[in-house]
């Protein structure tokens, strides 16, 4: 596109659909889905050449609000979905939206083979450690002695480690963001586009209605006192230390994404030389 | 949460800021308007509706600036669960508005302070405009009832035995 | 194995058809193993009644296929006098016993193999020219070195001399002059290069048996044209990378078995609602549960018609034999992406896994023509899921300007927006079922042969089996018309109708325990009879021509 042509320069707003988002009053996915905005427009993206793929739960239900290319998917697949869109069509830029339970739980093995094929897209969960839309229950990032009706005293397990887990299944950019941050956040999820590779952020997003506890995230976060490293293994050491409230960019590898050429060498007619006798 | 008084030493600066604060607020109105009609809390969606065009009505008075980089605005705490509930009334919008252009007029004074010239002489003069919205908002808010005593009493709470 | 496709590749370098199926135990090297060939020097679709000749290199666990290996007192068993007493259950059909001693001929030539020595024997036995093997085995053997060829054809040409001593029992006979273009081909292959002429371009999968080699075959394939193939974490992944890539606007496919189709369902509905094309290539094989991984049944086709949760109809097609399944697979990328839903295609283990020496098929228009929208009048609002006439919405491929939607699996309305309306449900439920209701299909929805007033219903592999039955049933003076719906969703009642006008009485033959078709049939049509006889049986036994005809001709 020549200067001429050019189209003007896009806002946040530009990126929002007139649909109104289902989620509580207060609800930290709201700062989430501006983060996100926020970060397209800086990119200087069109909305067209944008798509964000989602599965099942309050988060998941994001792309909807806003006026990129979206699907919404079935519960914990919008990982492979994504992938299934990003490696047919690499020009565009797919991102891959969800809560906890829908990435952790019932998609947490397309999160480990995600991390470790390393296709070029970026994965924004929005964790509130409970399930919303099904009304309070645990999910694997939850606290062991969260009490719900499911599961009376609390489940008594240990919680998932999703950076742990990101960075140790071959994640090329890893951090962890909190949506009372709104610019913060922005800022992660623009960097997490543009590196390439399986970016992956965990978004810290208080849930207003089944968490109220969480509240004290606020003071309890702080900006990571170190900047990024390259080193795996570096990274891997500061997350022995994490006590989960360090916000910023743990970690920004180098892998090569994966991507199949997509190149014709002949046509399918061509084929068939192969069953002639 | 809000951005300081320290960066803005040029009158772009100081449009650019306005800018934000008012385009933010009028977007964070209109959003908390929309989430407050989804839970069929009508009377305070309203209050939100209405302070969301009423920004949006300055937005289209406001010149173009060039907002000092990192520079944000909320009308209430993003990171903070309690700052909305679902169940607020009318009355506690009021409230949440009137802290915000309290916050705004403080900003522009603490500018005014901090600056001289055409960059003071603006900044006061946009603290006079806040000084009358804060006026108004308050009016607004001392013509609406105060919220019963157990107005946050939930008696449709998200889990509910059958 | 790999003397078998030897020697129906020199059979077919000869001028001959055929076929080899093949049987195998649970081992992942060096298991029990039974190349099944047939040959002929005119075109098979299905195994014969019995086999002439059953050549044994060694019996080990010989009983485990034992009843897949029928014979007959005139048949021919040659076995090595190494491998010991024939078993008593191959013993007992009569046949007459010679001996061979592979072993110890392939001793005598330095680099010599028992089954070159075997080759050789059943091509002198069956009357084809060991000559014919010169260019099948220098191709079978081009990566490994010059005097390896040379053994081969030695220990060929010595097997071949041995078997002169033998009687023979069946010969091959002349091949038609005047061949046309021929193929070799698998049914898994003819399923993939179906796939990639209708237009796919991405595949994921996961591995599973019997569809593995289908996707080994697509997997360099794709790469030629341009395409990908992508192997995913589990059947979940790969069928919802399908849909994601779809799309993105590029005809997508995955394959799988049994037990992968039970796990990709709730992403198949999602195809439905969010009105995605993608095609599921199901290469059935013995279940429940993991059942019989290696060997063949046609027991999967009530989850393929009505195992999707809700009200979500699509699209079941089968193909009805090796060269059809590039017919139906290809004619399914079309109809997917013609009326934006998913396709299910039904293969099975035995025609999958089968090779065979076809003529060229006929090259088919069908191809994928997705409807799309390339741009909006200003002021238009696009409406992805728009109550059209024909119930099919141009699709916005992303990308596109001014066009941004969300697929959605939650009901929605026109423009794609949820809702839980009982009027945009209604709606929708109603364009979803008269897209493939109103979609003429044309004359492809079945093979419907033959005349009379008794007719064979039948569908997938056992249609070759029914059609050879009724040819031999003709000889005897009985005509019956085949019946295969090609085409299993949606059903075509009118054109049932006519195929069955005038029949009284109906077979249905089918591999299901369950006879899971004829209930389909009962649900679905109203057939013109209450006549109808159910001759099923479950995997792995193939329905044979001769005892088709035998319950036709019982009728008389």
């Amino acid at each position: 596109m020549d200067s001429k042509t050019a189209a003007p320069a896009l806002t946040a707003k530009d990126f929002k659909s007139d649909l109104k988002p289902v989620w509580c009053p207060g609800c930290g996915d709201f700062t989430v889905l501006s983060s996100i905005t926020k970060a397209l427009a800086e990119l200087g993206l069109r909305p067209e050449e944008v798509a964000v793929v989602s599965g099942i739960g309050c988060s998941s239900r994001l792309p909807a609000y806003l006026n990129t290319y979206g699907f919404h998917g079935v519960h914990g697949r919008a990982l492979p979905t994504a992938a299934g869109l990003k490696l047919s069509r690499p020009e565009l830029t797919v991102l891959a939206a969800g809560g906890d339970g829908d990435g952790y739980s019932i998609g947490g093995n397309h999160f480990l083979h995600a991390a470790r094929r390393n296709a070029d897209f970026t994965y924004v969960v929005m964790d509130n450690r409970v399930y919303g839309m099904t009304k309070g229950q645990p999910s694997p990032t939850t606290e062991p002695d969260w009490d719900s009706a499911l599961t009376p005293g609390g489940t008594g397990l240990s919680p998932f480690r999703p950076l742990v887990i990101a960075l140790a299944s071959g994640a090329n950019f890893v951090a962890r963001a909190f949506s009372g941050d709104p610019n913060g956040t922005a800022e992660i999820i623009a960097e997490a586009i543009k590196h390439p590779g399986f970016s992956f952020i965990e978004v810290m997003s208080p849930c207003v209605t089944f968490r109220d506890e969480q509240r004290q995230w606020k003071t309890q976060v702080r900006p990571s006192p170190v900047p990024a490293t390259s080193d795996r293994s570096q990274a891997a050491r500061r997350l022995m230390t994490d006590d989960g409230f360090n916000i910023g960019i743990l970690f920004k590898g180098d892998r090569t994404p994966y991507q199949p050429p997509l190149r014709a060498r002949m046509t399918a007619a061509d084929l068939e030389a192969e069953f002639a006798l | 949460m809000t951005g300081g008084a320290e960066g803005i030493d040029t009158v772009e600066d100081l449009l650019g800021a306005r800018q934000i604060i008012e385009e933010s607020s009028a977007e964070q109105y209109e959003e908390l308007a929309d989430s407050f009609e989804m839970s069929n809390n009508v009377e305070t969606a309203e209050v939100f509706k209405w302070l969301a065009e009423w920004e949006g009505e300055h937005l289209m008075s406001a010149a173009n600036g060039a907002p000092p980089p990192g520079f944000q605005w909320f009308v209430y705490d993003p990171g903070d669960p309690e700052a909305v509930h679902y169940l607020m009334r009318p009355y506690h919008a009021w409230e949440i508005a009137l802290t915000n252009e309290e916050r705004s007029l403080a900003f522009f004074q603490a500018v005014a302070e901090r600056t001289s010239g055409d960059v003071r002489d603006l900044a006061w003069q946009l603290a006079e405009r806040e000084q009358e919205h804060v006026r108004l908002i308050r009016d607004r808010l001392a013509a609406t009832p105060e919220p019963e005593p157990g107005w946050d009493d939930d008696l449709d709470p998200p889990n509910y035995d059958m | 194995m790999t003397a078998g496709s030897m020697l129906l590749d020199a059979a077919a370098h000869a001028g001959f058809y055929g076929l080899m199926g093949r049987t195998s135990g649970p081992q992942i090297r060096g298991g029990e193993a039974a190349a099944l060939l047939r040959l002929s020097p005119v075109p098979v679709e299905a195994p014969d009644d019995h086999f002439d000749i059953l050549l044994a290199i060694d019996w080990l666990n010989v009983q485990r296929f034992a009843a897949e290996l029928p014979l007959t007192p005139d048949s021919l068993i040659i076995t090595d006098p190494d491998a010991g007493e024939v078993p008593a259950a191959i013993a007992a059909y009569g046949a007459r016993i010679v001996e061979l001693p592979m072993k110890e001929l392939a001793k005598k030539i330095p680099g010599g193999r028992a089954n070159m020595i075997a080759l050789g024997a059943v091509a002198e036995l069956v009357g084809l020219p060991v000559s014919a093997f010169t260019e099948t085995l220098g191709k079978a053997l081009k990566k490994k070195r010059q005097d390896a060829l040379e053994a081969s054809i030695a220990a060929v040409n010595a097997g071949a001399e041995a078997a002169k001593a033998l009687q023979a029992t069946a010969r091959l006979g002349v091949p038609q002059g005047d061949l046309p273009p021929r193929w070799a081909i698998t049914g898994n292959s003819a399923a993939g290069y179906g796939a990639i002429r209708g237009g796919v371009r991405f595949v994921a999968a996961y591995p599973i048996t019997p569809a593995t080699e289908m996707l080994e075959w697509m997997a360099p394939a794709l790469q030629k044209v341009g395409g990908a193939l992508v192997q995913a974490e589990d059947e979940l992944a790969s069928i919802n990378m399908a849909i994601g890539a779809s799309f993105g606007g590029t005809p997508s496919l995955t394959a799988t078995s049994g037990p992968g189709l039970a796990l990709m369902i709730e992403a198949i509905g999602l195809a439905v609602a969010s009105e995605t094309p993608v095609v599921v290539v199901d290469v059935m094989r013995g279940g429940p549960s993991t059942g019989i991984p290696t060997k063949t049944e046609q027991s999967d086709l009530n989850i393929a018609l009505y195992g999707l949760h809700g009200d979500a109809p699509h699209l079941v097609l089968a193909p009805t034999s090796v060269a059809d399944c590039l017919f139906t697979t290809q004619w399914a990328v079309h109809l997917a992406e013609a009326v934006q839903c998913p396709a299910i295609v039904l293969s099975d283990q035995s025609m999958a896994q089968t090779r065979a020496v076809i003529d060229r098929p006929a090259d088919l228009a069908f191809v994928a023509r997705r409807e799309t929208v390339s741009a909006l009048a200003a002021e238009e609002t696009y409406k992805r899921y728009a109550l059209t006439g024909t119930g099919v919405s141009p699709m916005a491929i992303p990308g596109t300007p001014g066009c941004q939607y969300t697929a959605d699996g939650l009901e929605h309305s026109e423009t794609g927006s949820p809702s839980s309306q009982a009027s945009d449900h209604l709606a929708q439920l109603d364009k979803r079922l008269h897209k493939l209701t109103d979609y003429q299909y044309g004359d492809h929805w079945a093979v419907v042969e033959g005349e009379g007033d008794v007719a064979v219903l039948t569908w997938g592999s056992t249609t070759g089996a029914v059609r050879e039955a009724l040819a031999l049933a003709q000889a005897d003076g009985l005509k019956a018309r085949l019946v295969a719906p090609r085409l299993l969703y949606p059903a075509q009642p009118e054109k049932m109708a006519e195929a069955l006008d005038g029949v009284k009485r109906i077979l249905v033959v089918e591999q299901s325990h369950l006879g899971q078709f004829h209930k389909y049939l009962r649900a679905e049509y109203d057939l013109p009879t209450r006549d109808v006889t159910l001759f099923n049986r479950p995997g792995p036994l193939p329905m044979r021509p001769g005892e088709i005809r035998q319950r036709l001709l019982s009728w008389r």
